[in-house]
């Protein structure tokens, strides 16, 4: 993984999480996960990248913080459970940041596109990936609760730029 | 857009039952009017979509809401109704309730864009919220149409595109503004406010 690709990423968790959250999350030290499947609790947002780059990227959240993220973007003030609303505000989030990644990416030289955001909630969810893509891993937290960021992505062929 | 005045009374009166049954508690103004097939409400009370629905489903199109803070500013944006067509729930629920905010409603709300233009040729409305990235017929081609159709209905695009030409395509469809993802109120609100002043001054000319 290069800091090319993982730049604008960080740029794009940091912006979007700021505007609809209203507080900057604290970024961790990314790292890069043994391999898969590997498992997390919560919320997990799956979006799919293609172009000069391809993969996936999936954002995990603790329940709670993604309840609370929830409520900051439906202007409510608490959210009691994950409905149908609060799953879609965390995937327009998901949509947005990856979205303002792109950007970043095309300056980059690497066009790519997305594909509509999924939502998973449970405990234990294991995530495996058929390509067996290296996942790197940036934790960070915000409203008291964390948020994993997970890069899955390989220069499509050679004709990366 | 005025009432009849005595006429419409039963009708108000009505209305006013029919409210208070699809929204338990909710405080219906004590001035509360007709106007035009429209009721006007005190809107402390949050008004969730599934009461919007079956206001709309009890043959009241238009909802005039008198909110706490709503002051002189959004006098160009009360009344005025608006569409808006986005394929994520979360940006029709989170947009519509800004705009009712402003005093507008909205009056249908679209996730594709052929629904969209079903919406709008419906409800002629002021304004349409469109998305340009639609699961089948893209936002830009809806914005055509519309903008063909009613000139005068501000369209204001929105999107996570920041793409230059795609921005560029947008406003040559027709598209009286151009907003980017996420949007938060303090930037929604002189946006609209400018969009609608626009429009009155054009009017006096």
């Amino acid at each position: 993984m290069k800091a090319e690709y993982l730049n604008p990423f960080l740029k794009g968790i940091s912006s979007i999480l700021e505007e609809v959250a209203g507080e900057r999350p604290a970024l961790g030290r990314p790292f890069l996960r043994p391999g898969y499947p590997y498992s997390v609790d919560g919320v997990a947002i799956f979006i799919g990248v293609t172009g000069h780059l391809s993969g996936q990227v999936v954002i995990c959240i603790q329940e709670a913080c993604a309840r609370g993220i929830a409520a900051a973007m439906l202007m409510e003030g608490s959210i009691a459970k994950l409905d149908e609303y609060a799953q879609s505000a965390l995937a327009e989030l998901v949509n947005m940041i990856v979205a303002s990644a792109t950007i970043g990416l095309a300056e980059a030289g690497y066009r790519t596109d997305i594909t509509p955001p999924s939502v998973v909630t449970g405990e234990k969810i294991e995530i495996s990936n058929q390509a067996k893509i290296p996942t790197l891993a940036i934790p960070l937290s915000i409203m008291n609760g964390k948020i994993e960021v997970n890069l899955s992505l390989v220069e499509a062929g050679a004709a990366g730029k | 857009m005025q009432a009849d005045g005595a006429e419409k009374k039963p009708y108000v009166k009505s209305v006013r039952s029919r409210i208070e049954d699809i929204v338990p508690g909710m405080a219906v103004a004590e001035d509360i009017k007709n106007t035009a097939g429209g009721i006007i409400v005190a809107a402390d009370t949050f008004l969730t979509r599934a009461h919007i629905d079956k206001l709309r489903d009890c043959g009241i199109d238009r909802l005039y809401i008198q909110t706490c803070d709503m002051n002189k500013e959004f006098d160009p944006l009360r009344n005025k109704r608006a569409v808006v067509v986005d394929d994520s729930l979360f940006f029709r629920h989170m947009f519509s309730k800004m705009l009712y905010r402003m005093g507008m409603f909205v009056c249908g709300e679209a996730p594709t864009a052929e629904d969209g233009l079903e919406a709008v040729s419906v409800y002629s409305p002021e304004l349409v919220v469109m998305d340009i990235h639609l699961p089948k017929m893209d936002g830009r081609l809806a914005i055509k149409h519309i903008h063909k159709k009613m000139p005068q209905t501000k369209i204001l695009a929105v999107s996570t595109d920041t793409e230059k030409a795609t921005i560029i395509e947008t406003f040559r469809a027709g598209a009286n503004d151009y907003m980017v993802k996420p949007i938060k109120w303090d930037i929604l609100k002189p946006r609209l406010l400018k969009l609608f002043s626009d429009n009155e001054n054009n009017a006096a000319h």
